[in-house]
């Protein structure tokens, strides 16, 4: 049936297509021809022989490009003919102004590559990381990013190169785990110096409570009577000095002081401290 | 004549009679006057020979500093600890309390049994609040902040400039050395604070602050204790640093909230005991047979029995204390060798009888009303 006689338009524009069928297998990646399966090797041999130079040619321009080979793919009557033009059109330098930078191509090979390392990770590679103590685990994308870090700069996955960099960044945080030990112990100090800090603000209450009741006290009576109180017999000693809290220098410690002891004798002033189980009965 | 008991290496804050069993009372103690160490808590009997022995004891880690009696439960008693936490005991075990409530972020000074509705208690704290509790829960039912200080401030400018106030709002502002319910109204809940002021709360009111109504009771001097009258639902006793008593009608009370301009509260105090000790009163009771007479327990080592001398046991005198010679003095009890820190009124056998505890590690019992 002639083209003229085809009454159905939607025949006639897939009759057309037909035609075309060339360019649009070649866009799906595959040249192919209907000469046969011999020649389609070849050529596409040709073809990707010639792609190799295909990025570093210029000069040609996309409108070129499409201005030309769309009316030699109608003719499909010569090998020769097609070889030349894929000779021709394999030579030519696609400028694509939808194609990615250089710049993010870099970048999207890094993520290829950070994948392939936090793949590893999450496969246990680096398992024994877990073991590490509170404050490795939250530094752990600190790491990775160090690790990422060195591996941009040398564009590799090379897992070598993240084992040197975990065993510094290792030896980083063991250092720091030693200065927090460090500052610990200080800290157990400054809680010690807290410690004289309160037993300096008992003193001093301890004075005021003597000056108030006692030494500037003009009730003859009263001061007479308070003169023979116990409680104002130890603050007047906890006011001279003979007589403070005990503070423990343990570092795991309550601060808080629990007994009285003499300054000068070293023992106990008043009762003994007992540590009491803080649960309930069972009832 | 007095029996006694002493607590060897304790030293007594609070003392309460029990109100199921004539002969037995219940004493919270500290180690070391109640500055560092354990605290004790001692269930005395009174033998038919009239020797007080120890019954049960409880050591605690903290020192404890009141005590309450559970009114629905004649076993149970609880102690306000030093670390912030009350502990409820059982008389009948050992050991360890059978139940801990902790919220108070400082020491607790006082808890009182809500003597209506029998099944909640009160807690005041260092902290600056009052706490509503039930046995049955340990998380507090109600927290009640007293108005923070910024608004007392007043007194400092003030009041107690005006009145020539011998004393001055101390560094313990915040803290509430004593909160009680009522024993007329279940609802009702008052408290006397550092900052000299008493607080009354309506727990039928929202927690707002300007639903608080509060009085300066003592000039800015720390108000250390306050009691309800036990036959006149509206007449509360004060007494604290100034060392003088102070009773209140609670009906005369202006609402004191934040949009307030005016503090004349003073105008509420109907009768006053002025300088009834030498030092500092730590405790004031009003008696359980009388409405009229009332007990307080000072610094200066002793205990006294008043009268009211505003009230004749049926109606307003319209008449003070100062217009008596005594000051309506009745008894003064001067066992105590330390600061007397706790008393109560027995409810059971003849009127009068009264137990104080002090920092001398006594417990002594004697009767107030005979002369």
């Amino acid at each position: 049936m002639s083209s003229v006689c085809q009454s159905n338009p939607l025949q006639q524009f897939a009759r057309k297509g037909e035609q075309a069928t060339g360019r649009w297998r070649l866009n799906e990646g595959r040249v192919q021809n209907r000469g046969g399966e011999s020649i389609q090797n070849s050529v596409e041999n040709e073809f990707l022989r010639n792609d190799e130079s295909l990025s570093i040619r210029g000069g040609n321009q996309p409108h070129n490009m499409f201005g030309r080979a769309p009316a030699q793919m109608g003719h499909s009557s010569g090998v020769v003919e097609k070889e030349s033009w894929l000779n021709e059109f394999s030579k030519i330098a696609i400028k694509d102004p939808l194609e990615f930078s250089d710049r993010y191509k870099q970048l999207y090979s890094n993520y290829e590559t950070r994948q392939t390392v936090t793949s590893m990770h999450n496969q246990g590679y680096y398992q024994p990381m877990s073991n590490m103590n509170l404050h490795v685990q939250q530094n752990w994308s600190m790491m990775e990013g160090q690790i990422n870090q060195s591996m941009n700069s040398q564009e590799t996955a090379h897992i070598d190169q993240a084992h040197n960099d975990l065993d510094m960044y290792l030896e980083k945080e063991f250092n720091d785990i030693e200065l927090e030990l460090q500052e610990l112990d200080e800290h157990s100090h400054s809680e010690f110096a807290s410690g004289v800090q309160e037993q300096q603000k008992f003193k001093e209450i301890a004075t005021d409570i003597v000056d108030t009741c006692i030494t500037n006290n003009k009730n003859s009576t009263m001061t007479s009577k308070l003169a023979k109180s116990k409680f104002m017999g130890l603050m007047m000693q906890i006011s001279d000095g003979e007589v403070t809290l005990k503070i423990d220098e343990h570092p795991d410690a309550n601060t808080n002081a629990k007994e009285l002891y003499s300054t000068k004798t070293g023992k106990t002033v008043g009762n003994d401290f007992h540590d009491i189980q803080d649960t309930i009965s069972d009832i | 004549m007095a029996l006694n008991f002493h607590m060897q290496g304790f030293s007594g804050y609070g003392v309460q009679y029990s109100p199921f069993f004539d002969n037995r009372l219940a004493v919270a103690s500290g180690s070391n006057f109640g500055l560092v160490g354990n605290g004790n808590l001692f269930i005395l009997d009174i033998d038919p020979q009239g020797r007080i022995h120890s019954m049960n004891s409880f050591m605690t880690q903290d020192c404890l500093y009141d005590v309450a009696w559970n009114e629905l439960h004649e076993n149970q008693v609880l102690v306000a600890q030093g670390d912030g936490s009350l502990r409820l005991f059982d008389t009948s075990l050992q050991k360890f309390p059978i139940a801990i409530f902790k919220e108070h972020s400082k020491e607790v000074l006082s808890c009182n049994w809500n003597l209506i509705n029998k099944q909640t208690f009160v807690s005041s704290s260092w902290d600056g609040t009052v706490k509503i509790w039930t046995p049955n829960r340990k998380e507090s039912l109600r927290t009640l902040q007293v108005q923070p200080v910024m608004q007392s401030q007043l007194v400092d400018n003030t009041i107690a400039k005006t009145n020539g106030s011998r004393g001055t709002i101390s560094a313990n502002k915040n803290c509430i050395y004593q909160a009680q319910f009522s024993p007329h109204d279940e609802n009702l809940v008052m408290c006397c604070s550092g900052n000299s002021y008493v607080t009354l709360f309506d727990l039928r009111q929202p927690n707002s602050n300007n639903k608080q109504q509060r009085f300066l009771a003592h000039n800015g001097s720390e108000t250390l204790t306050c009691d309800f009258n036990k036959y006149r639902p509206t007449v509360v006793a004060t007494s604290g640093v100034d060392s003088s008593i102070r009773i209140w009608d609670i009906r005369m009370l202006v609402n004191l909230g934040p949009q307030s301009q005016h503090i004349n509260s003073s105008a509420a105090c109907i009768n006053e005991i002025t300088r009834a000790h030498e030092l500092a009163v730590r405790k004031v009771a009003w008696s359980p047979h009388h409405p009229n007479v009332l007990l307080s327990a000072s610094y200066d080592m002793t205990c006294s029995v008043w009268q009211d001398l505003s009230y004749d046991g049926s109606r307003f005198t319209m008449k003070t204390n100062s217009i008596d010679s005594s000051k309506g003095f009745i008894k003064r009890f001067t066992g105590h060798s330390e600061f007397v820190f706790g008393a109560d009124w027995s409810l059971w056998g003849q009127p009068g009888f009264i137990a104080t505890t002090g920092w001398d590690g006594n417990v002594f019992l004697w009767n107030g009303l005979q002369r």
